[in-house]
């Protein structure tokens, strides 16, 4: 039986052992997901390929310190958030903001959010440019507390469950569902007045 | 339900894990609550602005540990010395020091003597063979000397001890295969001697049963002749 068709949990069990294949099989498996979380919680792509390869390290590391092998991907996930809360706390600065294509396209986010960007929430319809609906997005996300941008990224990107979220975040479901209403409703203010700035 | 309690059940509805009772409830709430409904639907509406807006991105490297991959050395390695267990490496390290003490010791000559139950030890002595006529006590032991000469008669005397037996157990061997050579030839002797004699015995048996056989021939030879001159009248 290939390597490929074990579940995560047995692989883990594999790399207890001494299986270095394992491990890597692993990290193909989740490498994308975590990169793209480090990234919506960092807002820079090298700073988030930086946590992605960090945290793997460490998960390597610290395999064996692992006592429920099926919990490997939220155990992951709460590395790179630590990895992503240091990098939030030594950073204290605004990250760079990128388009989709990795430009430098620095933006005011009043001039954006209030310029003649055709974006539309309205019952759930866009019409937006990608481009500028990415660059909305990130800055609005960039603007909540680290909490409630955590909790978002990982509910609605990662689509865990509220439990989940909250042995991550090590804090109770209800401080988790009340950030991610919080969060929702602050970024429902930045997203409806940039469509007030629609003429 | 009021809008506050309503408004409690948001993140359960955006998050999807709103139970079947709430959501009836909620659901009952919102067709009279046109605030409520709104708020609600922005919401739905900004979650779904938020997954379209920043898609998943690919990793920009693909990112694979090579020093978890296996390799040769490696594998080598782990079956080298360095695999040995914790007490392995202590009695190496031990046997190394004792090797090493004692290369010292024979360095440097050293003579180790035990006396009156003290032990002696001295560097660089010359060399002193026991000494046979030392009067031997109950209470005490003979100074005891070991140099190289003395281990080297001892050798010597081993050696020849060896030699010795080895030769002892050579003419042994080679008397007893000289014993069981000549008892072998003697049996051959007499074996043929045996055989000659019955081949002697064969041919006096042969010669009288010719002799026999002529005088045989003879006798009637000699009645032949006798009966052939019957029937002619003898002229006298």
């Amino acid at each position: 039986m290939g390597l490929i068709r074990l579940a995560d949990k047995d692989l883990v069990q594999r790399v207890v052992r001494g299986d270095g294949e394992a491990f890597n099989l692993l990290v193909a498996r989740w490498e994308k997901k975590l990169f793209n979380f480090a990234f919506r919680l960092t807002g820079d792509r090298e700073d988030a390929f930086d946590v992605c390869q960090d945290s793997f390290v460490r998960a390597y590391e610290q395999i064996r310190q692992l006592k429920d092998a099926s919990k490997f991907p939220h155990w992951l996930f709460k590395i790179a958030r630590n990895y992503c809360i240091s990098h939030y706390r030594s950073e204290r600065k605004l990250p760079k903001l990128e388009g989709p294509n990795g430009g430098d396209n620095e933006l005011d986010l009043e001039s954006l959010l209030f310029s003649h960007s055709p974006v539309r929430i309205d019952n759930g319809r866009h019409q937006f440019e990608p481009n500028e609906l990415r660059l909305i997005v990130e800055r609005a996300l960039e603007y909540l507390p680290f909490e409630q941008r955590e909790t978002i990224v990982l509910k609605i990107y990662e689509g865990l469950k509220f439990s989940e979220i909250a042995e991550i975040a090590e804090c109770p479901v209800s401080t988790v569902k009340s950030r991610l209403y919080l969060g929702l409703t602050q970024l429902k203010k930045i997203l409806t007045n940039s469509q007030r700035g629609v003429p | 339900m009021n809008c506050e309690k309503s408004r409690e059940l948001f993140a359960d509805y955006i998050g999807g894990e709103l139970s079947q009772s709430d959501a009836r409830e909620l659901k009952d709430h919102l067709s009279t609550c046109q605030a409520c409904r709104q708020e609600l639907s922005l919401l739905s509406s900004t979650k779904a602005a938020l997954k379209v807006g920043w898609p998943d991105e690919s990793i920009p490297q693909s990112l694979t540990f090579e020093f978890l991959k296996p390799s040769p050395q490696r594998f080598s390695s782990q079956l080298g010395w360095f695999s040995l267990p914790k007490f392995a490496w202590i009695s190496l390290a031990v046997s190394a020091c004792f090797i090493v003490c004692l290369w010292s010791l024979a360095l440097l000559r050293t003579q180790i003597q035990i006396e009156n139950g003290k032990f002696k030890l001295s560097f660089g002595q010359p060399v002193q063979l026991v000494s046979t006529n030392t009067p031997t006590q109950l209470n005490s032991l003979a100074p005891l000397k070991v140099n190289n000469e003395v281990v080297q008669a001892l050798i010597a005397q081993v050696l020849e001890r060896f030699e010795q037996n080895q030769n002892t157990k050579l003419q042994q061997a080679l008397q007893e295969a000289k014993a069981e050579w000549e008892a072998k030839r003697n049996a051959d002797f007499v074996r043929i001697a045996k055989e000659f004699k019955y081949l002697e015995s064969t041919q006096n048996v042969v010669w009288k049963e010719a002799v026999r056989n002529s005088s045989v021939l003879d006798a009637l030879a000699r009645d032949l002749y006798v009966k052939t001159n019957s029937s002619v009248p003898v002229q006298q």
